[in-house]
């Protein structure tokens, strides 16, 4: 907690000022080398049929690796990874119908320096699940 | 074993829920549709499938004909339900979904296009006898001179609108011979860029009218029945905000006759399915405005006093069923009221989308509530603005009166405006409860 006197009318006021959260965000920045992992799920980006998976669970995938494909009538569209990772889980059966936007793979295991940035700067069209934790917590 | 045929229900809210109830009750199987914003909608946990369709807005999702035939197509649907609104009254769409082998639970494209067309539509109302308002006899020329010949024979004041008009538009009230000319132009210009033609028409203008309106059914094998009329004439801005039936005040005798000719209407246009008179009334005369060729939000206060069920009737037709009720089996019984909840505020009818944090529905013998919304449900701003449909039914009008009276003084939802409290005016208010209320009570303050 830092305190600070600010001048006011006749007299003047003393500030608590709170730590702020970015100084929480220092803290894990300053330990990249402790492992935070982050769910990420990668979206359907049409509603179709997902027609093939690409990548096989466990494997490390750069970000906009294709992951599989989603078949729209005659068009076939491809389904990145919205962030480098590890593709974790899939989630839909091949040949299944799945929606817009319909969660398809949980894809990425990042370090702590990834992980935050993901966070930061979301990619448009993928949205991280809400799981984020620190393994040595966890 | 064959397998249960699967119905799509191309719609949100409250109705595609009921749709879903009405499904489960006849042992299909429902596949819900929803938007990006909507996927915590209550009928999805009803339905036996649901997708994704599309983003938030309704031009790519609920009005997207594609999208929600392609789900169609990828979830193996049998049927097509549009309930209200959106795609509902589409000739497009209904022909689309028959293209695709798909049964569209609805009237067909011809006739949906036939009574789509307000000119065509009163052209054919004539023809079977139902009473319409005096008027241009199909489109206004394009001459200045036979245009105003035709609205002096016609009488002042009278009413200019678009053939394929909707909600106002392409409209214009004309007071005098002298302004003719100025309102069919503007009329044209306005239709022109709302709907893509200029076809306009003139009849005459009511100034105090009520809003009656019959609800038919009809089946594929020359069946028609009417069961029963409502009144609607509590509006706002052309939006229905309290409805009842029987309308009050109007003899039985001519309600009796006017029900009939639109019986006889259905089986002249060949019509299928659930369908609405809509009419003007006054001075004891009825005169056909429009016909809605699909379920109207206020089905339920016939569904209440005739005890028929039409969203399964209306399944069961499409299916090919023949009507399982005959003109003579439909009785009405008391009366029901319905007030529309809308998430708006109740003095300026802003939308007020938001999370409910309370809800508690009103509850008890002879009430009914139509909502898919629950505690925590976001109100999405994307859509319509109903979120519930509070309905009574007593054994008079006075004892309907007071069961809504008392419902919506029970019914509790927190964390956005609602219309309840006007509705709590109107259910007050002389106007209301002498039934003297017309279409322009609303907007002129007469119910404050």
């Amino acid at each position: 907690m830092v305190s600070c006197d600010v001048p006011m009318g006749g007299g003047q006021i003393k500030l608590d000022l709170a730590p702020q959260k970015t100084a929480e965000v220092a803290h894990h920045s300053a330990t990249p080398a402790a492992a935070i992992v982050q769910t990420v799920d990668a979206l359907s980006p049409e509603m179709g049929i997902f027609s093939e998976a690409v990548v096989e669970e466990g494997l490390h995938v750069s970000q906009n690796t294709i992951l599989g494909f989603v078949d729209v009538g005659p068009l076939r569209l491809a389904l990145e990874a919205p962030i480098a990772g590890t593709m974790l889980l899939c989630l839909v059966p091949v040949n299944s119908v799945v929606g817009y936007h319909q969660p398809f793979s949980v894809s990425s295991q990042t370090n702590a320096r990834s992980a935050l940035l993901a966070l930061q700067c979301p990619i448009k069209g993928f949205y991280p699940s809400g799981m984020f934790y620190h393994p040595a917590r966890a | 074993m064959t397998k249960p045929l699967r119905v799509l229900i191309a719609n949100r809210g409250e109705i595609a829920l009921r749709i879903a109830r009405a499904c489960r009750l006849m042992g299909l199987e429902t596949i819900g549709v929803y938007s990006e914003a909507d996927a915590d909608l209550a009928h999805l946990n009803c339905v036996d499938t649901k997708v994704c369709i599309g983003p938030a807005s309704a031009a790519q999702s609920y009005l997207n004909q594609e999208r929600i035939l392609r789900a169609a197509q990828l979830c193996q649907a049998d049927m097509v339900h549009p309930g209200y609104g959106f795609l509902s009254e589409n000739p497009d769409f209904a022909e689309a979904v028959a293209c695709a082998g798909l049964t569209f639970i609805g009237p067909t494209a011809q006739v949906m296009r036939l009574m789509g067309d307000k000119i065509s539509a009163k052209r054919e109302m004539i023809a079977a006898g139902v009473p319409c308002l005096p008027g241009s006899d199909g489109a206004l020329p394009d001459t200045t001179q036979d245009t105003q010949r035709i609205c002096d024979a016609i009488g002042y004041p009278l009413i200019v609108k678009a053939s394929a008009g909707g909600g106002g538009r392409g409209m214009r009230i004309v007071e005098t011979s002298a302004d003719v000319v100025g309102a069919v132009t503007n009329a044209r210009q306005e239709s022109l860029l709302a709907f893509g033609k200029n076809d306009v028409y003139a009849e005459r203008f009511l100034k105090s009218p009520r809003h009656i309106e019959i609800q038919v059914m009809a089946d594929r094998h020359g069946n028609a029945v009417w069961l029963g009329a409502r009144d609607c004439s509590v509006q706002r801005r052309h939006q229905k905000l309290v409805e009842e039936a029987p309308p009050t005040g109007i003899p039985e005798q001519n309600i009796t006759t006017l029900g009939t000719k639109c019986a006889q209407a259905c089986q002249l246009i060949g019509y299928v399915g659930a369908g609405t008179f809509e009419f003007l009334y006054e001075d004891g005369q009825f005169y056909f405005i429009e016909m809605n060729t699909r379920l109207q939000v206020e089905h339920p206060v016939t569904e209440m006093t005739c005890g028929i069920d039409i969203v399964r009737e209306q399944i069961a037709v499409a299916l090919g069923n023949p009507l399982s009720f005959t003109q003579d089996d439909v009785q009405c019984v008391g009366h029901a009221i319905e007030c529309r909840i809308n998430a708006e505020n109740p003095d300026t009818f802003l939308p007020h989308p938001g999370k409910i944090t309370q809800w508690w529905p009103a509850g008890g013998p002879g009430v009914r509530m139509d909502s898919h919304i629950y505690e925590s449900y976001v109100v999405p701003p994307y859509y319509d603005s109903l979120i519930a449909k509070l309905i009574v039914h007593g054994s008079s009008r006075e004892d309907a009166i007071e069961r809504m009276r008392a419902a919506l003084d029970e019914t509790r939802i927190g964390g956005i405006c609602t219309t309840i409290a006007l509705q709590q005016r109107v259910l007050q208010a002389e106007a209301f409860l002498s039934g003297t209320v017309t279409v322009h009570s609303l907007d002129k303050g007469l119910m404050k």
